[in-house]
Protein backbone atom coordinates (compact mmCIF):
# COMPACT_ATOMS: atom_id res chain seq x y z
CA UNK A 1 0.00 0.00 0.00
CA UNK A 2 1.46 3.39 -0.93
CA UNK A 3 1.69 6.24 1.54
CA UNK A 4 -0.91 8.18 -0.42
CA UNK A 5 -3.36 5.32 -0.08
CA UNK A 6 -2.72 5.18 3.63
CA UNK A 7 -3.29 8.92 3.97
CA UNK A 8 -6.44 8.65 1.93
CA UNK A 9 -7.66 5.84 4.18
CA UNK A 10 -6.87 7.91 7.29
CA UNK A 11 -8.74 10.89 5.94
CA UNK A 12 -11.77 8.78 5.09
CA UNK A 13 -11.75 7.18 8.54
CA UNK A 14 -11.37 10.59 10.20
CA UNK A 15 -14.25 12.08 8.25
CA UNK A 16 -16.46 9.10 9.15
CA UNK A 17 -15.52 9.28 12.82
CA UNK A 18 -16.06 13.04 13.04
CA UNK A 19 -19.41 12.73 11.30
CA UNK A 20 -20.40 10.10 13.82
CA UNK A 21 -19.21 12.08 16.88
CA UNK A 22 -20.94 15.18 15.56
CA UNK A 23 -24.22 13.24 15.62
CA UNK A 24 -23.63 12.20 19.24
CA UNK A 25 -21.97 8.90 18.33
CA UNK A 26 -19.12 7.40 20.34
CA UNK A 27 -16.30 5.04 19.46
CA UNK A 28 -17.24 1.39 19.92
CA UNK A 29 -16.12 -0.20 23.17
CA UNK A 30 -13.87 -2.56 21.21
CA UNK A 31 -12.29 0.40 19.43
CA UNK A 32 -11.62 2.17 22.71
CA UNK A 33 -10.29 -0.99 24.33
CA UNK A 34 -7.85 -1.42 21.46
CA UNK A 35 -6.85 2.27 21.34
CA UNK A 36 -3.72 3.52 23.12
CA UNK A 37 -4.53 4.74 26.62
CA UNK A 38 -3.08 7.96 28.03
CA UNK A 39 -2.79 8.11 31.79
CA UNK A 40 -1.88 11.14 33.91
CA UNK A 41 -2.73 13.30 30.97
CA UNK A 42 -2.99 17.04 30.66
CA UNK A 43 -3.81 19.47 27.89
CA UNK A 44 -1.12 21.39 26.03
CA UNK A 45 -2.03 24.32 23.83
CA UNK A 46 0.66 25.29 21.37
CA UNK A 47 0.84 27.95 18.68
CA UNK A 48 1.29 26.45 15.25
CA UNK A 49 2.09 29.66 13.35
CA UNK A 50 -0.14 32.21 11.56
CA UNK A 51 -2.29 32.62 14.64
CA UNK A 52 -3.27 28.95 14.49
CA UNK A 53 -3.17 27.02 17.75
CA UNK A 54 -3.44 23.32 18.38
CA UNK A 55 -4.57 21.33 21.38
CA UNK A 56 -2.55 18.23 22.24
CA UNK A 57 -2.67 15.69 25.04
CA UNK A 58 0.47 14.90 26.95
CA UNK A 59 0.80 12.03 29.43
CA UNK A 60 1.96 8.44 29.88
CA UNK A 61 1.11 6.13 27.03
CA UNK A 62 -0.13 2.58 27.45
CA UNK A 63 -1.14 -0.09 24.93
CA UNK A 64 0.74 1.68 22.16
CA UNK A 65 2.92 -1.31 21.41
CA UNK A 66 6.53 -1.27 20.20
CA UNK A 67 8.57 0.83 20.19
CA UNK A 68 6.85 2.64 23.08
CA UNK A 69 6.84 0.81 26.41
CA UNK A 70 3.93 1.30 28.77
CA UNK A 71 4.36 4.41 30.91
CA UNK A 72 6.49 6.22 28.32
CA UNK A 73 5.98 10.00 28.17
CA UNK A 74 3.98 10.86 25.08
CA UNK A 75 2.38 13.81 23.28
CA UNK A 76 -0.36 13.34 20.71
CA UNK A 77 -0.68 15.19 17.43
CA UNK A 78 -3.26 17.99 17.22
CA UNK A 79 -6.58 16.85 18.63
CA UNK A 80 -9.50 17.31 16.26
CA UNK A 81 -12.20 15.97 18.59
CA UNK A 82 -12.09 16.21 22.36
CA UNK A 83 -14.85 14.23 24.04
CA UNK A 84 -16.79 16.51 26.38
CA UNK A 85 -16.80 13.78 29.04
CA UNK A 86 -13.03 13.30 28.65
CA UNK A 87 -13.27 9.64 27.71
CA UNK A 88 -11.33 9.90 24.45
CA UNK A 89 -9.69 12.21 21.94
CA UNK A 90 -9.31 11.82 18.20
CA UNK A 91 -6.36 13.16 16.24
CA UNK A 92 -6.20 13.08 12.47
CA UNK A 93 -4.46 9.71 12.61
CA UNK A 94 -5.54 7.95 15.77
CA UNK A 95 -8.02 7.46 18.58
CA UNK A 96 -6.80 7.62 22.19
CA UNK A 97 -8.58 6.58 25.32
CA UNK A 98 -8.13 9.03 28.18
CA UNK A 99 -7.44 7.63 31.60
CA UNK A 100 -6.78 9.52 34.79
CA UNK A 101 -6.14 13.22 34.40
CA UNK A 102 -3.06 14.51 36.16
CA UNK A 103 -3.64 16.98 39.01
CA UNK A 104 -7.25 17.19 37.98
CA UNK A 105 -8.14 19.89 40.45
CA UNK A 106 -5.16 22.05 39.51
CA UNK A 107 -5.97 21.67 35.81
CA UNK A 108 -9.54 22.71 36.45
CA UNK B 1 -16.18 34.04 -5.50
CA UNK B 2 -17.44 30.74 -4.23
CA UNK B 3 -21.10 29.87 -3.82
CA UNK B 4 -20.55 29.50 -0.11
CA UNK B 5 -19.43 33.09 0.23
CA UNK B 6 -22.13 34.35 -2.05
CA UNK B 7 -24.64 32.54 0.10
CA UNK B 8 -23.45 34.46 3.14
CA UNK B 9 -24.59 31.51 5.24
CA UNK B 10 -22.23 29.90 7.67
CA UNK B 11 -22.26 26.16 7.11
CA UNK B 12 -22.66 25.12 10.76
CA UNK B 13 -24.78 26.32 13.68
CA UNK B 14 -21.70 26.42 15.95
CA UNK B 15 -19.96 28.78 13.50
CA UNK B 16 -23.04 31.00 13.48
CA UNK B 17 -22.72 31.19 17.27
CA UNK B 18 -19.20 32.56 16.88
CA UNK B 19 -20.46 35.77 15.33
CA UNK B 20 -22.77 36.64 18.20
CA UNK B 21 -21.55 39.60 20.18
CA UNK B 22 -22.93 38.55 23.54
CA UNK B 23 -23.62 35.31 25.42
CA UNK B 24 -27.27 36.16 26.07
CA UNK B 25 -27.85 36.99 22.41
CA UNK B 26 -26.47 33.61 21.48
CA UNK B 27 -28.69 32.00 24.08
CA UNK B 28 -31.79 33.75 22.74
CA UNK B 29 -30.93 32.67 19.22
CA UNK B 30 -30.41 29.05 20.24
CA UNK B 31 -33.61 28.90 22.23
CA UNK B 32 -35.53 30.15 19.19
CA UNK B 33 -33.74 27.68 16.88
CA UNK B 34 -34.28 24.79 19.30
CA UNK B 35 -37.92 25.72 19.69
CA UNK B 36 -38.22 25.51 15.95
CA UNK B 37 -36.47 22.18 15.39
CA UNK B 38 -36.82 20.45 18.77
CA UNK B 39 -39.85 21.97 20.50
CA UNK B 40 -39.98 19.23 23.15
CA UNK B 41 -36.44 20.04 24.33
CA UNK B 42 -37.06 23.79 24.13
CA UNK B 43 -40.21 23.39 26.24
CA UNK B 44 -38.19 21.78 29.02
CA UNK B 45 -35.58 24.53 28.90
CA UNK B 46 -38.04 27.17 29.96
CA UNK B 47 -38.58 29.09 32.11
CA UNK B 48 -34.91 29.93 32.20
CA UNK B 49 -33.45 30.31 35.70
CA UNK B 50 -32.10 33.72 36.66
CA UNK B 51 -29.17 32.20 38.50
CA UNK B 52 -26.09 32.06 36.30
CA UNK B 53 -24.85 28.66 37.43
CA UNK B 54 -28.31 27.16 37.06
CA UNK B 55 -28.48 28.65 33.59
CA UNK B 56 -25.20 26.98 32.64
CA UNK B 57 -26.50 23.68 33.98
CA UNK B 58 -29.50 24.09 31.70
CA UNK B 59 -27.10 24.65 28.79
CA UNK B 60 -25.24 21.43 29.65
CA UNK B 61 -28.56 19.61 29.83
CA UNK B 62 -29.51 20.86 26.34
CA UNK B 63 -26.17 19.63 24.96
CA UNK B 64 -26.74 16.14 26.35
CA UNK B 65 -30.36 15.94 25.23
CA UNK B 66 -29.50 16.98 21.70
CA UNK B 67 -26.52 14.63 21.36
CA UNK B 68 -28.80 11.85 22.63
CA UNK B 69 -30.95 12.26 19.53
CA UNK B 70 -28.08 10.86 17.46
CA UNK B 71 -28.88 12.71 14.28
CA UNK B 72 -27.00 15.28 12.28
CA UNK B 73 -29.20 18.34 12.89
CA UNK B 74 -29.49 17.61 16.61
CA UNK B 75 -25.72 17.09 16.82
CA UNK B 76 -25.13 20.41 15.07
CA UNK B 77 -27.44 22.15 17.52
CA UNK B 78 -25.71 20.39 20.42
CA UNK B 79 -22.37 21.76 19.21
CA UNK B 80 -23.90 25.22 19.02
CA UNK B 81 -25.15 24.88 22.62
CA UNK B 82 -21.70 23.65 23.64
CA UNK B 83 -20.28 27.06 22.67
CA UNK B 84 -22.43 28.57 25.43
CA UNK B 85 -20.94 26.15 27.94
CA UNK B 86 -17.49 27.64 27.39
CA UNK B 87 -16.66 29.93 30.31
CA UNK B 88 -13.43 32.00 30.20
CA UNK B 89 -13.11 31.66 33.98
CA UNK B 90 -12.91 27.87 33.54
CA UNK B 91 -10.55 27.29 30.59
CA UNK B 92 -11.14 23.51 30.56
CA UNK B 93 -14.71 24.19 29.40
CA UNK B 94 -13.17 25.26 26.10
CA UNK B 95 -11.41 21.96 25.38
CA UNK B 96 -14.36 20.13 23.79
CA UNK B 97 -15.41 23.30 21.94
CA UNK B 98 -12.20 24.76 20.62
CA UNK B 99 -11.00 21.67 18.74
CA UNK B 100 -14.30 21.30 16.95
CA UNK B 101 -14.58 25.02 16.21
CA UNK B 102 -11.03 25.07 14.85
CA UNK B 103 -11.86 22.11 12.65
CA UNK B 104 -15.08 23.74 11.43
CA UNK B 105 -13.33 27.05 10.72
CA UNK B 106 -10.64 25.18 8.79
CA UNK B 107 -13.35 23.75 6.53
CA UNK B 108 -14.66 27.22 5.65
CA UNK B 109 -13.10 28.88 2.64
CA UNK B 110 -10.86 31.92 3.06
CA UNK B 111 -13.31 34.48 1.78
CA UNK B 112 -16.07 33.44 4.12
CA UNK B 113 -13.58 33.33 6.99
CA UNK B 114 -12.56 36.89 6.24
CA UNK B 115 -16.13 37.97 5.72
CA UNK B 116 -17.14 36.85 9.21
CA UNK B 117 -13.73 37.50 10.88
CA UNK B 118 -13.79 33.86 11.94
CA UNK B 119 -10.06 33.44 12.44
CA UNK B 120 -9.77 36.60 14.51
CA UNK B 121 -12.68 35.48 16.64
CA UNK B 122 -11.26 31.99 16.96
CA UNK B 123 -7.95 33.38 18.23
CA UNK B 124 -9.83 34.88 21.21
CA UNK B 125 -11.40 31.46 21.88
CA UNK B 126 -7.91 29.95 21.87
CA UNK B 127 -6.70 32.59 24.31
CA UNK B 128 -9.62 31.79 26.59
CA UNK B 129 -8.81 28.07 26.37
CA UNK B 130 -5.25 28.91 27.40
CA UNK B 131 -6.58 30.68 30.50
CA UNK B 132 -5.79 34.24 29.45
CA UNK B 133 -9.17 35.52 30.65
CA UNK B 134 -9.72 33.71 33.95
CA UNK B 135 -10.24 37.03 35.73
CA UNK B 136 -12.53 38.49 33.07
CA UNK B 137 -16.21 38.95 33.70
CA UNK B 138 -17.09 39.15 30.02
CA UNK B 139 -18.11 36.15 27.94
CA UNK B 140 -15.88 34.94 25.15
CA UNK B 141 -18.47 36.24 22.67
CA UNK B 142 -18.15 39.79 24.02
CA UNK B 143 -14.37 39.55 24.09
CA UNK B 144 -14.20 38.27 20.53
CA UNK B 145 -16.37 41.20 19.46
CA UNK B 146 -14.42 43.74 21.52
CA UNK B 147 -11.40 43.40 19.25
CA UNK B 148 -13.41 44.95 16.40
CA UNK B 149 -14.81 47.88 18.36
CA UNK B 150 -13.11 51.16 17.64
CA UNK B 151 -13.47 53.89 20.22
CA UNK B 152 -14.97 57.01 18.78
CA UNK B 153 -14.74 60.56 19.99
CA UNK B 154 -17.28 61.21 22.73
CA UNK B 155 -20.51 62.64 21.44
CA UNK B 156 -22.02 65.63 23.21
CA UNK B 157 -25.38 64.30 24.29
CA UNK B 158 -27.31 67.56 24.07
CA UNK B 159 -26.28 68.04 20.47
CA UNK B 160 -28.39 65.74 18.29
CA UNK B 161 -26.22 64.08 15.66
CA UNK B 162 -26.37 65.65 12.25
CA UNK B 163 -24.28 66.52 9.25
CA UNK B 164 -24.14 69.18 6.57
CA UNK B 165 -24.59 67.25 3.35
CA UNK B 166 -24.43 70.20 0.97
CA UNK B 167 -21.94 72.88 2.11
CA UNK B 168 -22.40 76.12 0.19
CA UNK B 169 -18.67 76.81 0.28
CA UNK B 170 -18.11 73.83 -2.00
CA UNK B 171 -20.91 74.54 -4.44
CA UNK B 172 -21.31 76.37 -7.71
CA UNK B 173 -24.46 78.21 -8.73
CA UNK B 174 -27.62 76.12 -8.72
CA UNK B 175 -29.65 75.83 -11.90
CA UNK B 176 -32.99 77.67 -11.48
CA UNK B 177 -35.13 74.52 -11.71
CA UNK B 178 -33.06 72.84 -8.96
CA UNK B 179 -33.15 75.96 -6.83
CA UNK B 180 -36.92 75.99 -7.11
CA UNK B 181 -37.06 72.27 -6.42
CA UNK B 182 -36.00 72.58 -2.80
CA UNK B 183 -32.25 72.13 -3.28
CA UNK B 184 -31.45 75.71 -2.32
CA UNK B 185 -32.69 75.02 1.24
CA UNK B 186 -30.21 72.17 1.50
CA UNK B 187 -27.21 74.56 1.47
CA UNK B 188 -25.45 74.43 4.85
CA UNK B 189 -28.48 72.75 6.42
CA UNK B 190 -27.49 70.36 9.19
CA UNK B 191 -29.55 67.27 8.43
CA UNK B 192 -30.29 64.84 11.26
CA UNK B 193 -28.64 61.47 11.55
CA UNK B 194 -31.21 58.94 12.74
CA UNK B 195 -29.91 56.94 15.71
CA UNK B 196 -30.54 53.27 16.41
CA UNK B 197 -33.20 52.70 19.04
CA UNK B 198 -34.60 49.45 20.42
CA UNK B 199 -32.46 47.29 18.17
CA UNK B 200 -33.42 44.19 20.18
CA UNK B 201 -37.12 44.87 19.60
CA UNK B 202 -36.49 45.46 15.89
CA UNK B 203 -34.60 42.17 15.72
CA UNK B 204 -37.41 40.25 17.40
CA UNK B 205 -39.98 41.85 15.07
CA UNK B 206 -38.00 41.00 11.96
CA UNK B 207 -37.31 37.44 13.13
CA UNK B 208 -41.01 36.92 13.74
CA UNK B 209 -41.93 38.29 10.32
CA UNK B 210 -39.09 36.73 8.32
CA UNK B 211 -38.20 33.53 10.19
CA UNK B 212 -36.40 32.10 7.16
CA UNK B 213 -33.97 35.06 7.09
CA UNK B 214 -32.70 34.80 10.69
CA UNK B 215 -29.00 34.77 9.78
CA UNK B 216 -29.45 37.67 7.35
CA UNK B 217 -31.27 39.73 9.97
CA UNK B 218 -28.52 39.22 12.53
CA UNK B 219 -25.87 40.16 10.00
CA UNK B 220 -27.78 43.30 9.00
CA UNK B 221 -28.23 44.45 12.58
CA UNK B 222 -24.73 43.69 13.80
CA UNK B 223 -23.40 47.09 12.59
CA UNK B 224 -25.87 48.97 14.76
CA UNK B 225 -25.10 50.34 18.20
CA UNK B 226 -27.92 51.43 20.46
CA UNK B 227 -28.07 55.22 20.60
CA UNK B 228 -25.45 55.71 17.85
CA UNK B 229 -26.27 57.05 14.36
CA UNK B 230 -27.37 54.29 12.03
CA UNK B 231 -24.53 53.30 9.76
CA UNK B 232 -24.32 50.03 7.89
CA UNK B 233 -21.83 48.53 5.51
CA UNK B 234 -23.18 48.28 1.95
CA UNK B 235 -24.94 44.95 1.55
CA UNK B 236 -26.60 42.80 -1.07
CA UNK B 237 -29.36 40.41 -0.09
CA UNK B 238 -28.98 37.44 -2.42
CA UNK B 239 -31.51 34.72 -2.91
CA UNK B 240 -34.16 33.19 -5.14
CA UNK B 241 -36.90 35.43 -6.59
CA UNK B 242 -39.89 36.14 -4.40
CA UNK B 243 -38.36 35.25 -1.05
CA UNK B 244 -38.98 38.64 0.53
CA UNK B 245 -35.59 40.37 0.09
CA UNK B 246 -37.04 43.71 -1.01
CA UNK B 247 -39.74 43.64 1.64
CA UNK B 248 -37.17 42.84 4.31
CA UNK B 249 -35.10 45.92 3.38
CA UNK B 250 -38.19 48.15 3.29
CA UNK B 251 -39.33 46.80 6.65
CA UNK B 252 -35.85 47.35 8.08
CA UNK B 253 -35.97 50.97 6.88
CA UNK B 254 -39.41 51.45 8.44
CA UNK B 255 -38.47 49.92 11.77
CA UNK B 256 -35.20 51.85 12.01
CA UNK B 257 -37.01 55.03 11.04
CA UNK B 258 -34.57 55.87 8.25
CA UNK B 259 -36.86 55.14 5.31
CA UNK B 260 -35.96 53.42 2.09
CA UNK B 261 -35.51 55.00 -1.36
CA UNK B 262 -35.92 52.39 -4.11
CA UNK B 263 -34.11 52.36 -7.44
CA UNK B 264 -34.86 49.67 -10.00
CA UNK B 265 -31.62 48.06 -11.14
CA UNK B 266 -33.42 46.21 -13.93
CA UNK B 267 -34.44 49.43 -15.64
CA UNK B 268 -30.97 50.93 -15.51
CA UNK B 269 -29.40 50.78 -18.93
CA UNK B 270 -26.53 53.08 -17.94
CA UNK B 271 -25.14 54.95 -14.94
CA UNK B 272 -27.03 58.14 -15.69
CA UNK B 273 -30.15 57.16 -13.75
CA UNK B 274 -28.34 56.47 -10.50
CA UNK B 275 -25.45 58.85 -10.91
CA UNK B 276 -27.64 61.75 -12.01
CA UNK B 277 -27.44 63.74 -15.23
CA UNK B 278 -24.80 66.35 -16.06
CA UNK B 279 -25.48 70.02 -15.53
CA UNK B 280 -25.28 70.71 -19.24
CA UNK B 281 -28.40 68.66 -19.94
CA UNK B 282 -31.67 70.51 -20.30
CA UNK B 283 -33.32 68.68 -17.43
CA UNK B 284 -30.49 67.63 -15.15
CA UNK B 285 -31.11 65.45 -12.08
CA UNK B 286 -28.92 64.88 -9.01
CA UNK B 287 -27.71 61.41 -8.14
CA UNK B 288 -30.02 58.95 -6.39
CA UNK B 289 -28.41 59.14 -2.90
CA UNK B 290 -28.71 62.96 -2.98
CA UNK B 291 -32.35 62.69 -4.08
CA UNK B 292 -33.01 60.20 -1.27
CA UNK B 293 -31.47 62.53 1.32
CA UNK B 294 -33.45 65.47 0.02
CA UNK B 295 -36.70 63.53 0.03
CA UNK B 296 -36.28 62.18 3.57
CA UNK B 297 -34.46 65.26 4.93
CA UNK B 298 -31.97 63.13 6.81
CA UNK B 299 -28.38 62.15 6.07
CA UNK B 300 -28.67 58.41 6.69
CA UNK B 301 -31.34 56.95 4.47
CA UNK B 302 -31.41 53.50 2.87
CA UNK B 303 -30.83 53.63 -0.90
CA UNK B 304 -32.01 50.30 -2.22
CA UNK B 305 -31.20 49.03 -5.70
CA UNK B 306 -33.65 46.29 -6.56
CA UNK B 307 -32.36 43.46 -8.75
CA UNK B 308 -28.87 44.86 -9.05
CA UNK B 309 -27.66 42.00 -11.23
CA UNK B 310 -30.19 42.92 -13.92
CA UNK B 311 -28.57 46.32 -14.56
CA UNK B 312 -26.85 46.64 -17.91
CA UNK B 313 -23.09 46.27 -17.52
CA UNK B 314 -22.26 48.13 -20.75
CA UNK B 315 -19.79 50.95 -20.05
CA UNK B 316 -21.62 53.30 -22.49
CA UNK B 317 -22.61 56.45 -20.57
CA UNK B 318 -21.07 54.84 -17.49
CA UNK B 319 -22.64 51.66 -16.18
CA UNK B 320 -24.52 51.55 -12.89
CA UNK B 321 -21.74 49.32 -11.54
CA UNK B 322 -19.05 51.93 -12.23
CA UNK B 323 -21.13 54.76 -10.82
CA UNK B 324 -21.82 52.78 -7.66
CA UNK B 325 -18.14 52.30 -6.83
CA UNK B 326 -17.74 55.96 -5.88
CA UNK B 327 -20.74 55.77 -3.56
CA UNK B 328 -19.74 52.60 -1.73
CA UNK B 329 -16.45 53.87 -0.34
CA UNK B 330 -16.94 56.14 2.68
CA UNK B 331 -13.93 58.24 1.73
CA UNK B 332 -15.11 59.07 -1.80
CA UNK B 333 -18.76 59.30 -0.78
CA UNK B 334 -17.92 61.93 1.82
CA UNK B 335 -16.63 64.22 -0.94
CA UNK B 336 -18.84 63.28 -3.87
CA UNK B 337 -19.11 65.99 -6.51
CA UNK B 338 -22.59 65.83 -7.95
CA UNK B 339 -22.51 66.83 -11.62
CA UNK B 340 -26.03 68.22 -11.60
CA UNK B 341 -25.83 70.24 -8.37
CA UNK B 342 -22.21 71.20 -9.02
CA UNK B 343 -21.55 70.71 -5.33
CA UNK B 344 -19.31 68.50 -3.22
CA UNK B 345 -21.73 66.43 -1.14
CA UNK B 346 -21.20 64.37 1.99
CA UNK B 347 -23.09 61.18 1.13
CA UNK B 348 -21.04 58.98 3.44
CA UNK B 349 -23.93 58.20 5.81
CA UNK B 350 -26.20 56.74 3.14
CA UNK B 351 -26.92 53.03 3.65
CA UNK B 352 -26.43 51.21 0.36
CA UNK B 353 -28.64 48.15 0.07
CA UNK B 354 -29.28 45.95 -2.94
CA UNK B 355 -31.13 42.81 -3.81
CA UNK B 356 -29.99 40.22 -6.32
CA UNK B 357 -31.06 36.76 -7.37
CA UNK B 358 -27.42 35.98 -8.06
CA UNK B 359 -24.16 37.86 -7.78
CA UNK B 360 -22.43 35.84 -10.48
CA UNK B 361 -22.43 38.58 -13.13
CA UNK B 362 -21.38 41.39 -10.82
CA UNK B 363 -17.86 42.75 -11.25
CA UNK B 364 -15.38 41.70 -8.56
CA UNK B 365 -14.58 45.28 -7.39
CA UNK B 366 -18.27 45.79 -6.72
CA UNK B 367 -18.66 42.50 -4.83
CA UNK B 368 -15.63 43.35 -2.70
CA UNK B 369 -17.34 46.52 -1.52
CA UNK B 370 -20.60 44.84 -0.57
CA UNK B 371 -21.36 42.45 2.22
CA UNK B 372 -23.07 39.55 0.48
CA UNK B 373 -25.85 38.13 2.60
CA UNK B 374 -27.92 35.14 1.60
CA UNK B 375 -31.64 35.04 2.19
CA UNK B 376 -32.66 31.43 1.68
CA UNK B 377 -36.05 30.40 0.35
CA UNK B 378 -38.61 30.06 3.13
CA UNK B 379 -39.37 26.57 4.40
CA UNK B 380 -42.71 24.97 4.95
CA UNK B 381 -42.16 25.39 8.70
CA UNK B 382 -42.12 29.19 8.17
CA UNK B 383 -45.58 29.17 6.61
CA UNK B 384 -47.70 29.98 9.70
CA UNK B 385 -45.64 33.12 10.48
CA UNK B 386 -45.39 34.24 6.86
CA UNK B 387 -49.06 33.57 6.11
CA UNK B 388 -50.04 35.54 9.21
CA UNK B 389 -47.95 38.48 7.94
CA UNK B 390 -49.55 38.33 4.52
CA UNK B 391 -53.00 38.10 6.09
CA UNK B 392 -52.28 41.17 8.21
CA UNK B 393 -51.02 43.13 5.19
CA UNK B 394 -54.05 42.16 3.12
CA UNK B 395 -56.40 43.16 5.91
CA UNK B 396 -54.67 46.55 6.21
CA UNK B 397 -54.86 47.07 2.44
CA UNK B 398 -58.57 46.23 2.40
CA UNK B 399 -59.27 48.46 5.39
CA UNK B 400 -60.41 45.47 7.45
CA UNK B 401 -57.55 45.39 9.91
CA UNK B 402 -58.58 43.41 12.96
CA UNK B 403 -61.70 42.08 11.25
CA UNK B 404 -60.15 39.12 9.42
CA UNK B 405 -60.21 35.78 11.19
CA UNK B 406 -56.85 34.03 11.49
CA UNK B 407 -56.25 31.19 9.05
CA UNK B 408 -57.70 27.89 10.22
CA UNK B 409 -55.55 24.78 10.21
CA UNK B 410 -57.40 23.26 7.24
CA UNK B 411 -56.90 26.52 5.32
CA UNK B 412 -53.20 26.45 6.20
CA UNK B 413 -52.99 22.86 4.92
CA UNK B 414 -54.46 23.91 1.57
CA UNK B 415 -52.18 26.96 1.43
CA UNK B 416 -49.16 24.80 2.29
CA UNK B 417 -49.86 22.41 -0.59
CA UNK B 418 -50.33 25.26 -3.07
CA UNK B 419 -47.28 27.13 -1.77
CA UNK B 420 -45.11 24.06 -2.08
CA UNK B 421 -46.16 23.73 -5.72
CA UNK B 422 -45.34 27.44 -6.22
CA UNK B 423 -41.78 26.93 -5.01
CA UNK B 424 -42.09 28.69 -1.60
CA UNK B 425 -42.23 32.18 -3.08
CA UNK B 426 -43.58 34.88 -0.74
CA UNK B 427 -44.91 36.74 -3.76
CA UNK B 428 -46.92 33.65 -4.69
CA UNK B 429 -47.97 33.22 -1.07
CA UNK B 430 -49.71 36.60 -1.20
CA UNK B 431 -51.82 35.43 -4.13
CA UNK B 432 -52.56 32.10 -2.48
CA UNK B 433 -53.66 33.71 0.80
CA UNK B 434 -55.74 36.27 -1.11
CA UNK B 435 -57.41 33.45 -3.05
CA UNK B 436 -58.04 31.58 0.21
CA UNK B 437 -59.73 34.65 1.69
CA UNK B 438 -61.81 35.04 -1.43
CA UNK B 439 -62.86 31.40 -1.24
CA UNK B 440 -63.70 31.88 2.42
CA UNK B 441 -65.89 34.88 1.62
CA UNK B 442 -67.67 33.08 -1.20
CA UNK B 443 -68.27 30.15 1.07
CA UNK B 444 -69.68 32.46 3.74
CA UNK B 445 -72.02 34.10 1.23
CA UNK B 446 -73.43 30.79 0.03
CA UNK B 447 -74.43 29.76 3.52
Amino acid sequence: MTKTDKQQQQETALAADLASYACGGLPLNVELAAAPLIEDWYVVLTPAGDGINVLKIRGKIHRYGPPLPNGQGFTTNAVVWFDRHRRFVRTSGALYQLGRQVGQKEAV
Amino acid sequence: MSDKVTSGELPHAALTMMIFTRWDKGLAHLIAATKHDFPDIAAQLQPLPADHDALRERVDWAVEQLFERKDRRAGEMAMAWLTLAADPRRPHTFWPVITQLAWLVAQVDDEMCKHFDLEDRLSIWWNAARGDYVDEKLSVFAMAEAQFVVDEDPVVEDDPPGVVVMPKARAGKLKPELSAGGWKEMFDAKLPLVVAKDVAVIRRTLLAEYPHAATAIDLLLRDLREGAPIRMKPFILCGPPGNGKTRLIRRLGDLLGVGCYRFDGGSSSDGVGYGGTPRGWGDSTPCVPARAIQQYQQANVICMIDELEKACASPRNGSLFTVLLAHLEVETASRFRDASLDCELDLSHVVHASTANSTEGLPAPLKDRYRLINVPAPRLADLPALAANVLRELSVESGEEGFVWPLASDELDVIAAAWKRAGFSIRKLQKIVAATLEARNEHAMRH
